[in-house]
């Protein structure tokens, strides 16, 4: 028995995955905890909710918290606590895809820049260079108040701008590593370019990214947020936490609870997230120094 | 002919950024044979190994030529001498602990090579970097595919880095430093593994150091290095016993004897910088022998026995008196 454990079991804790629950390091832990808990609210909330998210109860407007509603209720008397979870599969959405298309794109363009260098480089250098100068938040809403208002176009002005940052960090990594011996033994044993790129070099430069990636998610919520509070983002009645603020900000002097409790969960999950990415940042380097 | 078969290398030339850091080298590695390159830090040894694998710093010019068999390095395709390179030539580099990826397991990192020189399927490549592994001496060689680099002494990587670099079986083997960053015990293991594994593969060994007793030990040939210029070439036993170049003379008497308790000797001054060379023999600065003759103009690679050179005019006055 314990043969089967030294030989099968053990070897498998091993594994990345299980790794990274396991070694030590407590605010990566809290911090996927957290989401990991957030996430499952989101999914399983609004279904287990005796009350729909867009559910009106004009009889029941503006209640404060109790048993009854948790987190009060609005204007319409929608339960509040309801919403916040409905909202969360939102504003999730908005930070999960905010982040992977513009890593994605940012990834692409700054292997190849940093790989092949030349022309490549410097377009995409001034590119950069041009995106950066411009505050994120202004562009952002710029390029949404253009293409109109819905979570598709923030998408696409999220992406625009945001993969700059990504560019810019897998590019200075490529820099350096595509000098390091592994990457001439690579040349020396005859890989084309594309193969060392892909398997030589993204998974040794893409690592600063990934650690950028988590404190990027809780900034595009909060980009979310902001359109949503415009009146770009997502549009009434879905709930979206920056919409459900701006939708409540009427009442902040008699029921603070409409702004209190969207803004907590954007807090809350802010919080988790940054945990998990300054732990995410510590495995890596622990990771790297081969421990 | 057996040199048809081997590496030649004819007057090559290597300048990176305007300066030239291997000037007119020329030698040759038979087919099966061990040559051996000796020299210090910056005598070009190692540019002229990544010249022969067309890996040099981009902005780097050459000219000369550099024959493998009947194929000319330096006039192919970038797309054909990538092609070459792994499967007709594998490189063993200095550094174990940098030349392997840190990210990828070793059974992979060895079967990739095969993958992409040769058209096997999976379990082919699998099956051909365990037999890979344990040809270069890794017991439990199924076992340790699956470990990543970093899970290997530096002894064990080095043999990994052969294995990769013998995957595809290639016809010539270069080794840069291979044993310079192991230890001395470890080094021992090294440099018989490549021995045994070049006569069992029948490949070309081109060995390259800074230690003498280690090419004495295995080269049949050796060629001596001093500021980019090959300085000697020749027999190992006739180069170590009757050099003919005032360098290669110091260099031997620099090195320790077994047993002897006498001050070591060493050599006055320091090689010359590239770019700020002597007009005349590069060594003229710090040789014992210097005449004017010698500073006047660049010295030709000179026959003073039978397949043995020299870049030294005065070479005669190297040869015991007795035999003189």
């Amino acid at each position: 028995m314990s043969n089967v454990l030294a030989r099968e079991v053990l070897p498998r804790l091993e594994r990345p995955a299980l790794r990274f629950v396991t070694s030590p390091g407590w605010s990566r832990r809290i911090g996927l905890l957290g989401v990991v808990a957030i996430v499952l609210i989101a999914l399983i909330g609004p279904l287990v909710s005796p009350y729909g998210a867009d559910a009106q109860n004009l009889a029941a407007t503006l209640q404060h918290p109790s048993w009854q509603h948790p987190f009060g209720t609005d204007q319409f008397g929608r339960d509040i606590l309801t919403r916040v979870m409905a909202a969360a599969r939102v504003d999730l959405q908005i930070g999960f895809f905010g982040v992977t298309i513009p890593l994605v794109i940012g990834t692409v363009i700054g292997l190849l820049a940093g790989y092949f260098g030349g022309l490549l480089d410097i377009v995409s250098g001034r590119l950069i260079d041009v995106f950066t100068a411009f505050p994120f938040f202004v562009l952002v809403i710029a390029i949404v108040a253009m293409l109109g208002p819905g979570l598709r176009n923030l998408y696409i002005a999220i992406s625009a701008v945001s993969w700059v940052a990504y560019a810019r960090l897998v590019r200075a990594e490529t820099l350096s590593a595509k000098k390091r011996e592994y990457v001439l033994a690579a040349h020396g044993l005859g890989y084309g370019s594309v193969r060392i790129m892909r398997r030589h070099l993204l998974s040794n430069v893409v690592s600063p990214a990934l650690v950028f990636a988590m404190s990027d998610f809780v900034l595009d919520i909060l980009v979310g947020a902001s359109i949503g509070f415009f009146g770009l983002g997502v549009q009434p009645p879905a709930a979206e936490w920056g919409t459900m603020i701006a939708d409540g900000r009427d009442f902040l002097i008699t029921d603070p609870w409409l702004v209190i409790f969207p803004g907590l969960a954007i807090v809350v999950l802010g919080f988790f997230v940054s945990l998990l990415g300054d732990g995410l940042a510590d495995y890596i380097r622990r990771v790297d120094a081969g421990v | 002919m057996r040199e048809s078969e081997g590496l030649r290398v004819d007057r090559l030339t290597v300048g990176i950024a305007g300066r030239e850091i291997v000037r007119d080298v020329s030698f040759v590695v038979g087919a099966s044979e061990a040559y051996g390159l000796v020299g210090e830090s910056g005598s070009g040894k190692s540019m002229t190994c990544r010249a022969i694998l067309g890996l040099l710093p981009p902005g780097s010019s050459t000219s000369g030529q550099i024959l493998l068999g009947q194929t000319s390095l330096l006039e192919l395709s970038p797309r054909r001498l990538r092609r070459l390179r792994g499967s007709a030539v594998g490189m063993v580099f200095q550094d174990p602990m940098a030349a392997l990826n840190p990210v990828l397991r070793v059974g992979p990192a060895i079967s990739q090579v095969i993958r992409s020189h040769a058209d096997v399927t999976r379990t082919e490549a699998r099956a051909g970097a365990i037999g890979a592994m344990k040809r270069v001496g890794i017991r439990d060689a199924e076992r340790r595919a699956r470990n990543y680099p970093h899970q290997f002494s530096g002894g064990m990587r080095q043999r990994i880095v052969i294995a990769m670099a013998l995957a595809a079986r290639p016809r010539l083997l270069l080794a840069d430093e291979p044993t310079t960053a192991l230890d001395v015990i470890v080094q021992a293991g090294i440099l018989r593994l490549l021995d045994s594994l070049r006569r069992d593969e029948a490949m070309s060994l081109l060995l390259v150091s800074h230690d003498l007793s280690i090419i004495a030990g295995m080269c049949e040939r050796v060629g001596v290095m001093y500021a980019g210029e090959l300085v000697e070439e020749g027999p190992t036993s006739e180069v170590l016993s009757r050099p003919r170049h005032p360098y290669t003379k110091a260099l031997i008497d620099s090195h320790p004897e077994d047993g002897s308790s006498r001050r070591l000797r060493s050599i006055a001054g320091s090689p010359p910088e590239p770019g700020r060379l002597p007009t005349g023999c590069v060594f003229s600065s710090r040789c014992e022998l210097v005449t004017d003759k010698c500073r006047a103009a660049p010295i030709e690679f000179l026959h003073v026995d039978v397949d043995h050179h020299a870049r030294c005019i005065r070479s005669e006055l190297l040869v015991p008196a007795a035999e003189a």
